[in-house]
């Protein structure tokens, strides 16, 4: 048992700092598609320094190391208060989903561009009639010669109006195949027949689309595993994206709450804010330890069933820190007073209700949980 | 960053396990005590097995292990329900000034004593099995102190509790004769130790209790099929089944950071024993909430469990003073002075 960086990680997290030393602050402007454009290019500088695909193979355009690697890059990122690479889809899903089941030409073609940030993945999977009950999908790819023709609505597509490509799982099963029926494509976001429209959410931002199919072809050579066995590529990543989500999430809301507790101390504190303080930061505390054990189980292969318990626990305390954060600076914060950057804490509290919807909303994961964790019936 | 534990470290929690399933079931626990508040079985297996002390020095006799191992062993110890000072045990054996086996050891939070030329006047309360036990290791300003239960100048008395396996003492000094045995650094490490064990004696009844409790859910059956394919009661388990999952991990953190000697060591024994605290309590209570009316009665040991975990986690801070200190910290950190 260690909970310090060994050698490795401590000379890897020396090298990253003086790296990101000299090149931040790396401005990015707020407004799409500016933002967008900036986004890429950091990531392209990134990965030019060596420091993009850190535990993915050298002959994709990795670095060759460990799972921890990975996370020391969110780390330090996250402590020099750096711009996230935009490709967080390919980087974080996509990616590994190739590394598992792509053949060795899709690694090759996908793999790489991910990396130096010329392509952004999104991942539609939602649709208006399958949000939790994923495997109610109906969007339809039917086979013509070499190409299968997709139609169909994906839903909540998060980032689609700024991605190059799209992770999409299709019906090519019967009408009730369920997930028995399901293929996984990769398609290209040029083709024609694809409309995307941007929906706006509750915080202002919107990351979310619509994103129509409207007799879209894609290479039959675009199919991930096996056709009609798409679901089970789909949930072999899920715990993968989780694992990452508890990992990434963890830093960036110690960072957040730090910033919180700093702009606290020069303020006289409400009655109760040390208490309700001191419940947030042992939560975050509680998220710290959590993340160590995800990477502990990283090292050794799959996630596992406990990723569930690790989605579940990381957006609750998602969910703890933001409302903190507008409880306890009070007036300050719903005036959203751009002058003295309070609004961000209203927006990431906003933002923080999607926590425990996205990914698998929070009833979702309990009954996983209940079911293959505690081994108790299906209902 | 690695939580694993070594083959040896699993070993010694399964033998811990094994024996005090067989010591002590947890069947026959509320009966046993009504007859011997420490009942000589499990305590006897306990020194016999060198859990009293796992950290003690090597060159005293003792194991000389980690806080990891004394983790597991209070894990083991929480999810049997072990009667006895065990985690004062360890942490005065961790100390190396004094004899695990004769002294337990008084919360500082409840101590109120000043010396004189050696000589002790004051109280303190909740002292586990004082009266049972020839010595205490108490803390007098910021050093510690050993003082004989049953000498000259001090009476004690057991108090009143509502859980069977706590024997809560009250010891009262009038000029006892006392020893310094350590300055401010022990007394800090020691508290840190404490901290952590018990919230890892918590995650042990965690455990225990949600096992049980889905093991019943899914047998009882109600509406002609088991009670735990409702998605109401599988809501409420899967939360507690999240706090024992994340208990652990802090807990697991928190020794090895002792183990390690890290600076942050205080910190993460404050977040173990907060989180630990209001998660063992959270599961008692929805564990015998999930059994329904038979969790209500002394049929089944909830109670035994829900009464333990009260004791816990008002021992050495409730989780409202461990969240208390962590936010002071933390302002502390960022402010200017």
């Amino acid at each position: 048992m260690n909970v310090a960086d060994d050698e490795r990680q401590s000379v890897l997290r020396d090298q990253l700092r003086a790296w990101l030393a000299d090149h931040l602050p790396f401005p990015v402007d707020r407004e799409e598609p500016t933002r967008n454009r900036q986004l890429r290019q950091w990531q392209h500088l990134l990965f030019s320094g060596g420091w993009m695909g850190l535990s993915w193979p050298t002959e994709y355009g990795g670095q060759g190391g460990e799972a921890v690697d990975q996370v020391v890059f969110n780390q330090e990122l996250a402590r020099a208060k750096a711009p996230s690479p935009p490709g967080i889809i390919g980087l974080q899903t996509l990616g590994p989903t190739l590394l598992k089941f792509g053949t060795e030409e899709q690694r090759l073609r996908f793999l790489p561009p991910i990396l130096d940030g010329r392509e952004v993945w999104c991942q539609g999977f939602s649709e208006p009639g399958a949000g939790s009950d994923l495997a109610a999908l109906r969007t339809s790819a039917t086979l013509d010669g070499e190409d299968f023709v997709v139609n169909g609505q994906k839903v909540w597509t998060s980032y689609a109006a700024y991605s190059d490509w799209c992770a999409l799982l299709v019906r090519t099963g019967d009408v009730g195949s369920r997930h028995r029926g399901i293929t996984y494509l990769l398609v290209d976001m040029t083709t024609p027949g694809i409309t995307v429209r941007p929906i706006q959410q509750i915080n202002g931002d919107s990351d979310f689309n619509e994103v129509f199919f409207d007799d879209v072809r894609v290479p039959r050579r675009n199919v991930v595993g096996q056709v009609n066995e798409g679901w089970q590529v789909a949930m072999a990543t899920l715990s993968h994206e989780r694992a990452m989500y508890v990992l990434s999430r963890s830093i960036e809301l110690r960072i957040a709450f730090n910033d919180m507790v700093t702009a606290l101390a020069s303020e006289s504190l409400m009655d109760g804010a040390l208490g309700r303080l001191g419940e947030t930061e042992t939560l975050l505390t509680v998220l710290e330890a959590q993340a160590m054990s995800t990477l502990t189980r990283l090292t050794h292969g799959e996630p596992g069933d406990v990723s569930a318990v690790e989605k579940l626990l990381t957006s609750e305390i998602e969910q703890a820190v933001f409302s903190c954060a507008v409880d306890l600076l009070g007036p300050l914060s719903v005036g959203a007073r751009d002058d003295v950057g309070v609004d961000r804490w209203v927006h990431d509290y906003l933002g923080s209700r999607s926590a425990t919807i996205h990914g698998g909303t929070a009833e979702v994961l309990r009954n996983t949980i209940a079911q293959r964790l505690l081994g108790l019936p299906r209902s | 960053m690695f939580l694993d534990r070594t083959g040896d470290q699993q070993a010694l929690a399964e033998a811990c396990r094994q024996l005090l399933v067989k010591e002590w079931p947890i069947e026959k626990t509320a009966g046993a005590l009504a007859v011997a508040p420490r009942p000589a079985g499990p305590w006897d297996a306990a020194v016999e097995m060198g859990w009293l002390h796992v950290m003690s020095p090597e060159a005293s006799g003792g194991l000389g292990l980690s806080a990891v191992e004394a983790g597991a062993v209070s894990e083991e110890a929480g999810r049997a329900l072990f009667p006895g000072p065990l985690v004062e045990a360890i942490a005065v054996g961790a100390s190396g000034v004094a004899d695990p086996a004769a002294t337990t050891l008084a919360p500082f939070a409840t101590t109120e004593l000043v010396q004189s030329a050696g000589l002790v006047t004051g109280s303190a309360s909740d002292v586990p099995y004082a009266d049972m036990t020839d010595h205490a290791l108490v803390r007098i300003g910021d050093e510690l102190w050993t003082v004989a239960t049953h000498g000259r100048g001090v009476t004690v008395q057991v108090q009143p509790s509502v859980d069977p396996v706590a024997r809560p003492c009250l010891l009262a000094f009038d000029a006892a004769p006392a020893s310094r045995v350590g300055g401010p650094d022990l007394a800090l490490s020691t508290e840190i130790l404490v901290h952590c064990l018990l919230a890892a004696r918590l995650l042990g009844i965690i455990d225990a209790a949600l096992e049980r409790t889905a093991i019943y859910a899914q047998q009882r059956e109600q509406f002609g099929r088991p009670i735990g394919s409702f998605q109401a009661v599988q809501q409420l388990l899967a939360d507690l089944k999240k706090r024992a999952v994340a208990t652990r991990s802090v807990c697991y953190v928190s020794q090895a950071a002792i183990a390690a000697g890290r600076p942050d060591a205080a910190r993460w024994a404050n977040a173990a024993k907060a989180y630990a605290s209001r998660s063992a309590r959270a599961v008692a209570e929805g564990c015998i909430q999930a059994h329904g009316g038979i969790g209500f009665t002394t049929e089944v040991p909830l109670h035994l469990y829900l009464k333990h975990v009260l004791s816990l986690q008002w021992a050495w801070g409730t989780a409202g003073d461990h969240e208390r200190a962590l936010a002071r910290a933390a302002l502390a950190g960022v402010s200017p002075s």
